[in-house]
């Protein structure tokens, strides 16, 4: 069997012990998928196709709020507009080792966050 | 002198209440962003935990809101549904029995049940918008691998946590938002069959669910082709298609524009790309 191609951004990627946590290069290799890096938004009424290069294989689009697109680079959150004819203005939201594993994100009641 | 200190009382109560309210809740709509962590995964081997946390606006950090599985339980599953504002955390991982609900809206309150019927076990999961305005968690429960083959789809409605056994027909009011998040296989997906005028069906085992949708004839997937519904919501409707094994290797799918009444044949890039719906935004990570 050949091994699998592995996906950009390993060297980026904490390889944390797959029996207690989530490994996204043990579960690549182990099914055999590559994941290149690149994210698509689609529009399904006017059927105009976008995309994102991250050159990070543990990439996904969390939400789409409008004509705001937020998604997840390995540990790192970043939302852009979605513009007239490619995605803009990308912007970081939040950057925390906690996030390799998040996978839902969602627009909430406001509060403060501020330290004390 | 007792009437000078009762006033700087509820002067002093006054002003703990607001801040604390300004603190807690400035109700501008939704602006702060939530992130639910945490993989589900389909063997009994793994347990991961699930947790909500708060972006911190000032130094960019997750600031942890609660744990929603621990450990020791492990997730078995989530449906996060944007338009029903609503996410489900099942656990532990296969079988799930316990169910933790997250509203968009107040996702500092919790709430959760348990459901296990004897002799079946619990085998999909599905988010349920039904005409009534109520949002119901569709549970299948069958006696898996044993004759004759039982199914019943068990309601609970998210609000009341009442529960009720539902007619198949309600099928047709599934929301599915696609994959998220290494989702088991099978989990929010409606296996589909057209009849030959192209009316589309959701069904499972022998039961059957006629939809309002009809696949138009240039736009039919091949006839030995095996066929799923992976988004449903109020915009679109997402059928994907492929041959008896290479199902789930496919990227050929029918989208259907319910406002304009309109499908779209797509093919998108690589052999087992991974797709969520967002209101009428697709998007797709690619796995080849």
């Amino acid at each position: 069997m050949n091994s699998p191609k592995v996906s950009p951004g390993k060297k980026d990627r904490p390889q944390v012990n797959p029996k207690t946590d989530f490994n996204f290069d043990t579960y690549m290799d182990a099914y055999e998928y590559y994941r290149p890096g690149t994210l698509i938004l689609y529009n399904g009424v006017t059927t105009k196709r976008f995309t994102i290069e991250t050159h990070q294989g543990d990439s996904e689009i969390l939400l789409v709020d409008q004509e705001t697109v937020y998604y997840r680079v390995n540990r790192a959150i970043w939302k852009a507009h979605i513009g007239a004819s490619a995605i803009e203005s990308a912007s970081l939201v939040a950057a925390d080792p906690a996030i390799r594993d998040v996978h839902w994100v969602f627009l909430g009641p406001t509060i403060s966050t501020k330290k004390p | 002198m007792l009437i000078i200190s009762q006033y700087w009382m509820r002067v002093a109560l006054t002003l703990i209440g607001a801040l604390f309210s300004a603190n807690r809740l400035c109700a501008d709509n939704g602006t702060t962003l939530y992130a639910v962590a945490g993989t589900p995964v389909d063997e009994s081997g793994r347990k991961f935990p699930a947790a909500l946390y708060v972006v911190n606006d000032h130094d960019l950090n997750l600031n942890k809101v609660r744990e929603i599985v621990s450990r020791e339980q492990g997730v078995g599953f989530v449906l996060a549904n944007q338009e029903l504002r609503t996410i489900v955390v099942g656990s532990p991982p296969m079988l799930s029995t316990h169910y933790e609900i997250l509203h968009m809206d107040s996702p500092h309150d919790s709430q959760s049940f348990d459901l296990a019927k004897k002799g079946l076990v619990s085998i999909a999961r599905y988010l349920l918008a039904l005409p009534s305005g109520s949002t119901v968690l569709g549970i299948e429960f069958g006696n898996y691998g044993k004759k004759p083959y039982q199914l019943d789809l068990v309601g609970v409605n998210l609000s009341t946590l009442e529960q009720s056994t539902l007619p198949w027909e309600d099928y047709v009011y599934a929301s599915l938002v696609g994959m998220g998040g290494w989702s088991p296989p099978n989990s929010d997906f409606l296996w589909v069959f057209p009849f030959e005028d192209g009316r589309l069906t959701f069904r499972y085992g022998m039961k059957v669910t006629k939809t309002p949708w009809v696949l138009p004839k240039q736009v039919q997937f091949p006839p030995d082709y095996n066929l799923g519904a992976v988004v449903n919501n109020l915009e679109l409707l997402i059928v994907g298609g492929g041959k008896q094994q290479e199902f789930y290797k496919t990227t050929d799918l029918r989208i259907l524009d319910k406002a304009g009444n309109k499908w779209h044949a797509e093919s998108f890039p690589g052999s087992s790309t991974e797709l969520r719906g967002f209101g009428h935004w697709v998007a797709f990570v690619v796995r080849k």
